[in-house]
């Protein structure tokens, strides 16, 4: 579910950085680290088990694939939403870095694909109300199970908006969300499991790791219900924002370079060429004002560009290699 | 006698109510000592060393540090004066580099950089740990990460020296290695050990833990030397006094 | 998928990358991270039909992976994850983009252009964040994080999750070398032991952790952690070489620098 840099346009990726930031600002206020100094090393070692764990191949029983475990809704059974979230947004944060597993600038997108919904969503609205009059291992099940679905449906949901509002695709909307929910239900099936399987030994082993999960860490602004729903809200607001800007800049593209073609056309009035070639346009007219100043280039602007392409990289390598050669001699 | 630094009276500790590690120690030890703590695996060895070092409160009887009780209040004050090595190297070295693990302490009691710096130095001499000032933790073998570890909490420069099982998992050079170390500081050190052979080194006095209690508190040659009790509490002589060794000394 | 040990491999890989004694390495970590982030910006907004304007932002990944010495083939390695999804997210418009066009001679759908951008996207954000990682050391990232204000609690969690990866990684690969020791050739981890075999990794890492902890404690940490031993300066060189990059990256994103070059040496040559 990861994003790449080349599926956000910056205006969503800006925004998506914003509102995982609103949320890491908030979790950090809530850790209260000054009462609870523990919680930064157990945060920091609990990423780096995450990050280990999602390595495991677990065997999916008939089927010869393998699944993993979801990382946010764990974490938050262990640390509390707002500890998990902060911990998620570090392995989020070195996969991109280090594994090229997502973007830099999509990084804003997937913390809040995955570890918001993961930690927040699944928490708030499934773990914390089903554990509510205590913990079993029945409850766990269902608890992991409904969390990790609710949260890749959530997840693989804003991956289609992101991706749609940046107006990367000529996919449908509607076509694209038929794909990546079904495909997502699938998966957040067996992490749920995976995740019920852990969590129920951990139960068992150690439960006290369990109970004190959350309240031990000193969050003590617990979510109302009331509160809740604001987050929901705000989470609403901002799916709405993405949706209008998915469908105003949707069009943008071609239609923008048809318009430039026509003023060209206009201009240069080359009406006949139009005639006769029908709907038929061409590269140059997708090309941003490559008009040479009136001028006539000696050979299209295509063969210009894959001379230039050429030179350029012919001088880039030359200037570096040359510059290497200075900077080693200089050693 | 020399100036008392550790002073445990009728200590009693378990993490579980009604399950008592320890019962009843109680234990002096003076600047300059060396002191080995020895028992079988479990018998709380490493406890004995945490409680000193005031990582498990809520015990009853009374331990002082240099005539400081070990308390909430006084923590600091005495973890200032304490170096702690942890049995695995890993969880003690926490940053990335050896220069910023070693700094970490100097830095936390608000050094100056400059004398930060030359801290690190001299514990990363102490120890013969020079060549890997600049190296990454995660890249470094077993009996360098050992070396490594000792050097951040001799940053601190500790009074005292608290060793949990430094000999684990170190190859014979490496250990030899330890030893000269272990040798080279002359503040109070405890050590604690199921390496007989490491106490015998390093300690000129042992204390021997079986069941909660210290079944004897002596010098270290005549505790180590004594095969009966040691097998009593589990324990067997040091490999050096078994005679297998007698062969490789022609 | 990459295994375990692939993983320890990539980060030992990226770490010894970065400890090099390389000019490139010594470059401010701020100026590399903010030249990243712009180009990977304005890469992004090109248009999507823009193929031979885009393809002029080459330069930046093709002159750094010259100038850090990095292997290209190394950084291809890591088109690995993102290139098959950039692909297939392209895909369709290959067949609902029918705009028909005329390229040399021949009549194309335009989606093969905006195909073609998407990829070349991907490409060129992944090499950057490559040319980033490979010349800068966690360390000195995460001072640039720092100066650009993200929390404390924030880089220091980060850092000891980096800490910690391989530490927890191998302790991974050791129990599932175990496994499949014992295992009889299946793969992947039985259903049976799927709680059992992660959750004693969780609570090995649970004990790990509050080892750490004392570890801290008894090093005078009281909620602060402090790191990176001096203030790293902004020199003139790196003040230079964010102006160069910063200039060339607008250039190339404003003008059609290819063509034009392109141009001008089909006049003096004609």
């Amino acid at each position: 579910m990861h994003m790449a840099d080349a599926l956000v346009a910056p205006a969503v990726a800006g925004t998506m950085y914003a509102c995982s930031a609103a949320a890491a600002a908030y979790s950090i206020k809530q850790v209260r680290l000054e009462t609870d100094a523990k919680k930064i090393p157990v945060m920091g070692v609990m990423g780096a088990f995450v990050f280990a764990a999602q390595m495991i191949n677990f065997a999916i029983p008939g089927t010869g694939s393998s699944g993993h475990l979801c990382g946010g809704m764990m974490l938050s059974a262990l640390l509390g939403p707002c500890g998990g979230f902060l911990t998620m947004v570090g392995v989020l944060l070195i996969q991109c870095l280090f594994f090229a597993d997502g973007g830099l600038l999509a990084l804003g997108c997937n913390i809040w694909n995955m570890a918001f919904y993961g930690c927040f969503a699944a928490n708030l609205l499934v773990w914390k109300p089903i554990m509510r009059k205590g913990i079993s291992r029945g409850k766990i099940i269902t608890a992991s199970l409904a969390g990790c679905i609710l949260a890749l449906q959530l997840g693989a949901f804003s991956v289609v908006l992101e991706t749609s509002a940046s107006g990367i695709t000529e996919l449908p909307f509607a076509a694209f969300a038929m794909v990546m929910q079904p495909i997502h239900l699938a998966i957040g099936l067996v992490e749920g499991l995976i995740t019920a399987a852990v969590l129920a030994f951990v139960y068992e082993a150690r439960p006290e790791l369990l109970a004190r999960g959350g309240e031990r860490a000193g969050e003590k602004g617990r979510f109302t219900f009331p509160g809740t729903l604001a987050v929901l809200g705000a989470a609403a607001l901002v799916t709405g924002g993405l949706f209008s800007l998915a469908a105003s800049s949707a069009p943008d593209g071609l239609e923008w370079a048809i318009e430039k073609v026509t003023g060209f056309t206009e201009l240069e009035g080359t009406g006949e060429w139009e005639q006769s070639a029908g709907a038929i346009q061409e590269l140059t007219a997708f090309l941003p004002d490559y008009g040479f100043q009136g001028t006539q280039s000696p050979w299209g602007t295509v063969v210009s560009g894959i001379v230039g392409a050429l030179a350029v990289t012919v001088l880039c390598v030359g200037v570096c290699l040359l510059f290497r050669f200075f900077k080693r001699r200089k050693r | 006698m020399s100036h008392i630094r550790i002073d445990v009276e009728g200590l009693t500790f378990g993490y579980e109510k009604g399950k008592e590690i320890l019962s009843g120690i109680s234990f002096h030890a003076a600047e300059s000592e060396s002191v080995g703590i020895i028992g079988e695996n479990g018998v709380g060895k490493s406890t004995l060393l945490k409680l000193l070092a005031g990582l498990c409160p809520e015990y009853t009887g009374s331990v002082r540090i240099e005539d400081i009780p070990v308390e909430k209040s006084t923590l600091s004050r005495i973890r200032s004066r304490i170096g702690y090595v942890f049995q695995d190297a890993d969880s003690q070295l926490f940053m990335n580099t050896v220069y910023e693990d070693v700094a970490f302490a100097p830095r936390n009691y608000g050094l100056p950089e400059k004398e930060v710096e030359r801290r690190v130095e001299q514990a990363l001499k102490m120890t013969g740990a020079e060549h890997l000032k600049e190296k990454q933790i995660y890249r470094m073998s077993g009996g360098e990460k050992k070396l490594v570890s000792i050097a951040s909490v001799l940053s601190m420069t500790p009074d005292i020296l608290l060793l949990d099982e430094p000999s684990g998992a170190l190859d014979p050079k490496n250990r030899r290695n330890l030893i000269r170390i272990l040798n080279g500081f002359d503040h109070l050190k405890l050590i604690a050990s199921h390496d007989l052979d490491l106490i015998l080194e390093t300690c000129e006095r042992a204390v021997l833990l079986h069941g909660g209690r210290i079944v004897k508190d002596g010098p270290a040659e005549e505790l180590l030397t004594d095969g009966k009790l040691l097998e009593e509490c589990g324990l067997e002589l040091p490999l050096c006094l078994q005679g297998r060794r007698t062969y490789k000394m022609h | 998928m990459r295994g375990i040990d692939g993983a320890i491999y990539e980060i030992h890989g990226m770490d010894a990358l970065a400890a090099r004694k390389q000019w490139m390495n010594e470059v401010h970590p701020l100026v590399k991270l903010l030249l990243t982030l712009g180009y990977i910006v304005s890469v992004v907004s090109f248009s999507r039909y823009d193929v031979i304007g885009l393809t002029g932002m080459a330069v930046y990944p093709l002159a750094g992976f010259l100038l850090a010495e990095l292997s290209l083939r190394e950084g291809c390695r890591r088109l690995r994850v993102v290139l098959p999804i950039v692909c297939l997210m392209g895909l369709p418009d290959l067949f609902l983009d029918r705009q028909p066009v005329l390229f040399l001679g021949l009549q194309v759908n335009a989606g093969l252009f905006s195909m073609l951008t998407l990829v070349e996207k991907g490409i060129f954000a992944v090499f950057a964040s490559y040319l980033l990682i490979a010349t800068t050391s966690l360390d000195k990232l995460c001072y640039a994080l720092r100066l650009l204000h993200v929390p404390k609690v924030l880089v220091t969690q980060f850092m000891l999750t980096y800490r910690y990866i391989t530490v927890l990684l191998e302790e991974a690969e050791r129990m599932t070398q175990a496994y499949a020791l014992r295992a009889n050739g299946q793969k992947g981890i039985r259903f049976k032991v799927w709680g059992s075999l992660t959750g004693l990794l969780l609570l090995r890492g649970m004990d790990r952790a509050e080892n750490v902890y004392e570890a801290m404690l008894l090093r005078g940490y009281e909620g602060d952690y402090g790191y990176l031993r001096e203030k790293l300066p902004f020199r003139f060189g790196d003040i230079l070489y964010f102006l160069f990059w910063a200039a060339l990256i607008t250039a190339f994103s404003i003008w059609p620098l290819l063509p034009l070059v392109g141009d001008l040496i089909g006049r003096i040559w004609i």
